[in-house]
């Protein structure tokens, strides 16, 4: 049994088998394994050599057949070389040294790499040692290495990092928790994790290398512990506890599903999911979403490793929005660095975070941007549709989105094809310089959507990945709650001279987070977005607050000059508020 | 290594030997321990049905310098 701490992201104890993902090049980890599963080693490792040996034999029989005879004694010399060379040599490192069988092999071809390299006859003969070396180990990995698309039974993932591309391949039901080497609290692990309502921690450094795949591994969302094989008693406990919390928060979703999010004097909120996949629509309303305000299509571009079709954007954006009836859907436009699909190799930016991307991207690629908003238009003859910018900066951005909107709809009644005039246009708030010309923007849209973590990460010029300046991202920064306040004010001002009115949600960590409920309700915001793993949570903490509390929870916290005593200050009223949170862990972590 | 993949093109068992060290012919790994320099003194034995045709090409490769002078 070992016991890792890394950073919970999302809440609830995964128990299951690990799928390590690599990276793409096996990566061995040093294991050494007990001195009596020793015999059970070198017998996966003679299976694993058979079974090499079988793949080079079919492999000759393949050159065979295109080459002939004459020139294959090389696949003899693998054989060879395998059975009557190196064998011996993995056993002795098993039997001796207690190494697993992946870690003897390459533990051993490392040795003999180097005594090669160290000769330029030999050298040239070093590809032969790859190739022997990589055929192994992809019959001893390949025992427990299945595909991530074709997942037969439910597994948690390990894995370094994770990248929206891997993670769109995910059978998402067989997927019951994440654990990363690297990430923080906003990484996009951490956001999916969340989506799914499953648990993750990341941030653990080593995990891919301690865990091997199939190992039995204990991931807790709520601490950040992840133990790798379990002993029984463990085991027990934790089952128990992840039983224990499932029925808490049953009975808490069943309990507040019907409820509307209400403060205790009566003020009505609207709750949102956040989703990544439309699949993740009927479980949020399960939760009681009552409409989807940040619908990521990331996903859509990410998925066929080529640019979705207008049919592929609009079927996936119909059927989402015809699963919400009433509810509104809010989707935002691709919000993604270029380089992630655009050109094979990407040069090198300095400051990719401020570089081309977002909206910034669909300007410049503006058929793309076109194609995507013709189907979200034509989704809009379904159901309530919203669109939502990213990252705009300036009026003019702003200007230009509309008028492309505007083209697309002269397009649309030329050919006749049905959308909803009135479509709802909104940006998101997740840059300072929005949030400060938020009077100058509310002119010419429908709603805001404030986007925490990108707000708080330009606003205190710190990347929330770095770990080097992880420890700066402060959502509780006065600079941050004075940015927040000031489009709250503004889109309630608006509210009473506008016709049709100016909504302002948030969607980013921070609505997620109980934490900062009573002071965001005291700053006068209705909406909240939320992954839907959260919205009972946030529902529950909603009808335990009054508005009059939450404004004076709001003045106090603005107060403050650092973010730290803020951040005391929150959780001791929360805690004051909503004594038995269910499942804490955006308030313990920065 | 020439001599390896010589040594794998016939059915005998055959072993190289130097300094009463004796190692399988066919093994790329084994052949390299053997560490054989130039001058060394081998002795190559082989065992089959082509016993006879393999030692003399194998002989004819060590002989010109595995082949690679």
């Amino acid at each position: 049994m070992e016991i890792r701490k890394g950073i919970p992201v999302s809440p609830g104890i995964a128990i299951r088998e690990a799928f390590v993902l690599d990276s793409g090049e096996a990566t061995i980890p040093r294991r050494v394994v007990h001195e009596e599963e020793a015999g059970r080693e070198v017998e996966r490792l003679q299976r694993a050599v058979a079974d090499a040996v079988k793949d080079i034999r079919t492999s000759q029989k393949r050159a065979e057949a295109r080459i002939g005879k004459e020139h294959l004694s090389i696949f003899d010399t693998h054989v060879a070389t395998l059975e009557r060379g190196l064998l011996d040599e993995f056993i002795a490192r098993i039997r001796e040294d207690h190494y697993s069988a992946e870690y003897a092999v390459s533990k051993v071809m490392r040795r003999y790499v180097k005594m090669m390299m160290g000769d330029d006859y030999t050298a040239s003969r070093l590809p032969d040692l790859y190739d022997i070396q990589k055929r192994l180990l992809r019959c001893l990995l390949g025992e427990r290495r299945a595909d991530i698309k074709k997942l037969t039974q439910p597994v948690v993932i390990i894995a370094h990092d994770l990248t929206p591309s891997q993670t769109v391949e995910f059978e998402k039901d067989k997927v019951t928790g994440f654990a990363t080497d690297a990430g923080g609290k906003t990484s996009h692990v951490a956001i999916l994790a969340r989506a799914m309502s499953i648990p993750a921690v990341v941030g653990l450094g080593t995990i891919t290398a301690d865990v091997s795949g199939g190992d039995t591994v204990i991931i807790d969302g709520n601490t950040g512990t992840v133990i790798i094989d379990p002993d029984d008693d463990t085991l027990r406990k934790y089952s128990q506890m992840a039983r224990s919390m499932e029925i808490f928060e049953m009975k808490l979703a069943v309990e507040l599903r019907d409820l509307p999010a209400e403060t205790i004097d009566g003020r009505r909120l609207a709750i949102y999911a956040n989703i990544e996949f439309p699949e993740e629509i009927p479980a949020a309303i399960e939760r009681g979403a009552e409409g989807i305000g940040l619908y990521r299509t990331e996903y859509l571009y990410l998925q066929k490793g080529r640019m979705p079709s207008e049919k592929e954007h609009f079927e996936a954006y119909r059927w989402a929005v015809q699963q919400l009836g009433n509810r509104p859907l809010t989707i935002r436009t691709l919000d993604m660095a270029g380089d992630k699909f655009f050109g094979d190799i990407p040069p090198p930016v300095r400051n990719p975070l401020l570089g081309r991307r977002s909206i910034r991207l669909s300007f410049e690629e503006v058929d793309v941007f076109k194609t995507q908003l013709r189907a979200i238009l034509r989704a809009s003859a379904y159901g309530r549709v919203r669109i939502l910018f990213p990252m705009i900066t300036t009026q003019h951005e702003l200007l230009y989105a509309r008028q492309i909107v505007n083209e697309v709809q002269g397009e649309l009644d030329a050919e006749g094809v049905p959308y909803e005039r009135d479509i709802e246009v909104g940006i998101m708030i997740e840059v300072p310089s929005a949030a400060l010309i938020g009077d100058i923007l509310a002119r010419d849209v429908d709603f805001f959507s404030i986007g925490t973590n990108d707000l708080v990460q330009y606003c205190l010029a710190v990347d929330r990945a770095n770990e080097q300046v992880a420890s700066l991202y402060q959502p509780a920064h006065p600079a941050v709650l004075r940015l927040i306040k000031s489009v709250i004010d503004v889109g309630n001002r608006y509210q009473d001279e506008r016709r049709r009115g100016l909504s302002v949600g948030m969607c980013g960590e921070m609505s997620g987070d109980i934490a900062y409920t009573a002071l965001l309700l005291g700053l006068g915001l209705k909406e909240f977005s939320v992954s839907s793993a959260m919205i009972p949570e946030i529902k529950k903490m909603v009808r335990s607050i009054d508005m009059t509390t939450a404004r004076e929870v709001a003045d106090e916290a603005l107060k403050f000059t650092d973010a730290e005593r803020t951040q005391d200050y929150l959780r001791t009223i929360t805690e004051r508020l909503m004594p038995e949170p269910g499942k804490r862990v955006g308030s313990e972590v920065q | 290594m020439q001599l390896v993949e010589m040594a794998n093109k016939y059915h005998s068992s055959i072993t190289i030997a130097k300094d009463g060290r004796k190692v399988d012919a066919k093994s790329m790994i084994s052949v390299l321990t053997l560490a054989a320099a130039q001058g060394a003194e081998l002795l190559i034995s082989a065992d089959g049905d082509d016993a006879e045709e393999a030692l003399e090409s194998l002989c004819g490769i060590v002989e010109i310098g595995f082949g690679e002078e």
